[in-house]
């Protein structure tokens, strides 16, 4: 009990803190013309915090901060993101899409100096109304090579009804994470993603008991 | 007194049904001028999350008066200001700058 009221308490420290690099995918990171979006990401190993502009149709520029807990250190990244849309396709009733993330910063090792860093990810997605996947892959680098980081990612959704355009649209996602640098290389994680207007709530719990909150809203 | 309440009934019905007349009603105002309305097919529209942008664009633009999106009919519906006009360029950017494509465009000009 004590552990999973720590790993809860970890995780709400970690969101309060707005800590977090990790890329947040919970929404696509290029949206419409003009929007900003605001995106927070939570589980207890790893947080993170996303502003971004879509500045035009295929770029989004931003900010964002993270925070990780891995097997051996903890990473803070604090950088600057440039978010492209490399590719659309717009079917009769689903939507695909790939993105280039590139994030530009810095990062700090536990209490060690902020060291220049930067992070590349790819990102694939398609959603029907009723069926939803994503696959990403990122890596993430000091600029004197002291420190990496590979994380990929993987989800796979379905609705138990297809919403109406101002309903509350309910996908039952599974999302599993390879993070080879952490203690837990491995996590599967069920989760409930639910889209009502302008917010994306995503409310979940890995196989292991490790919750994960993440929420998106654009404006 | 049953007597009396009856006469004071039928003195008094009168004023009610005076009362639920009303005054004379106003002469009904002329209809005002509908705009133009038009129907755009739209690709690519799957959430509701991702079409609030379509919603948010097009009610920013000036000559629109309302939006009506559909998910399940892949369609919206514009209804624009009397007098207002929109052209299919315009029209398509918009959709473009949501992130969906334009399948078909359907106007149906008010009647005069």
């Amino acid at each position: 009990m004590e552990l999973q009221v720590g790993r809860w308490a970890r995780l709400l420290s970690a969101v309060c803190a707005l800590g977090l690099p990790a890329g947040t995918v919970e929404a696509r990171p290029v949206s419409f013309l003009g929007s900003r979006m605001v995106m927070l990401s939570g589980q207890p190993m790893m947080s993170s915090l996303s502003v971004d502009v879509t500045l035009l149709r295929r770029l989004a520029v931003g900010a964002s901060y993270g925070w990780m807990q891995r097997r051996s250190d903890e990473l803070q990244l604090a950088a600057l993101d440039v978010n492209v849309l490399a590719y659309r396709l717009n079917g009769a009733g689903y939507q695909a899409n790939a993105f280039l993330l590139g994030n530009a910063g810095a990062v700090r090792d536990g209490s060690a100096a902020w060291r220049p860093a930067g992070a590349v990810a790819v990102e694939l997605d398609a959603e029907s109304r009723w069926l939803y996947g994503l696959v990403q892959g990122r890596y993430l680098r000091t600029l004197d090579g002291r420190l990496d980081d590979l994380q990929l990612l993987a989800r796979a959704g379905v609705a138990p009804f297809v919403a109406g355009f101002q309903d509350i649209n309910p996908f039952f996602v599974v999302q599993y994470q390879y993070l080879p640098r952490f203690s837990q290389p491995h996590v599967v994680t069920p989760m409930l993603r639910l889209l009502y207007r302008n917010v994306l709530l995503e409310v979940g719990v890995s196989l292991r008991g490790e919750p994960l909150v993440n929420v998106t809203t654009e404006f | 007194m049953r007597s009396r309440l009856w006469v004071a009934l039928l003195c008094a019905a009168p004023l009610f049904s005076a009362g639920a007349e009303g005054p004379a009603p106003a002469p009904a105002a002329a209809p005002a001028p509908a705009g133009e309305r038009i129907t755009v097919a739209v690709r690519g529209m799957v959430c509701s999350f991702c079409a609030q942008g379509l919603d948010k664009i097009f009610k920013d633009e000036p000559a629109v008066a309302k939006v009506d999106v559909s998910l399940d009919l892949e369609q919206m519906v514009i209804q624009l200001k009397p007098g207002a006009t929109l052209d299919d360029a315009r029209l398509r950017k918009l959709v473009g700058d949501a992130g969906f494509d334009v399948l078909g465009i359907d106007r149906a000009r008010p009647s005069k």
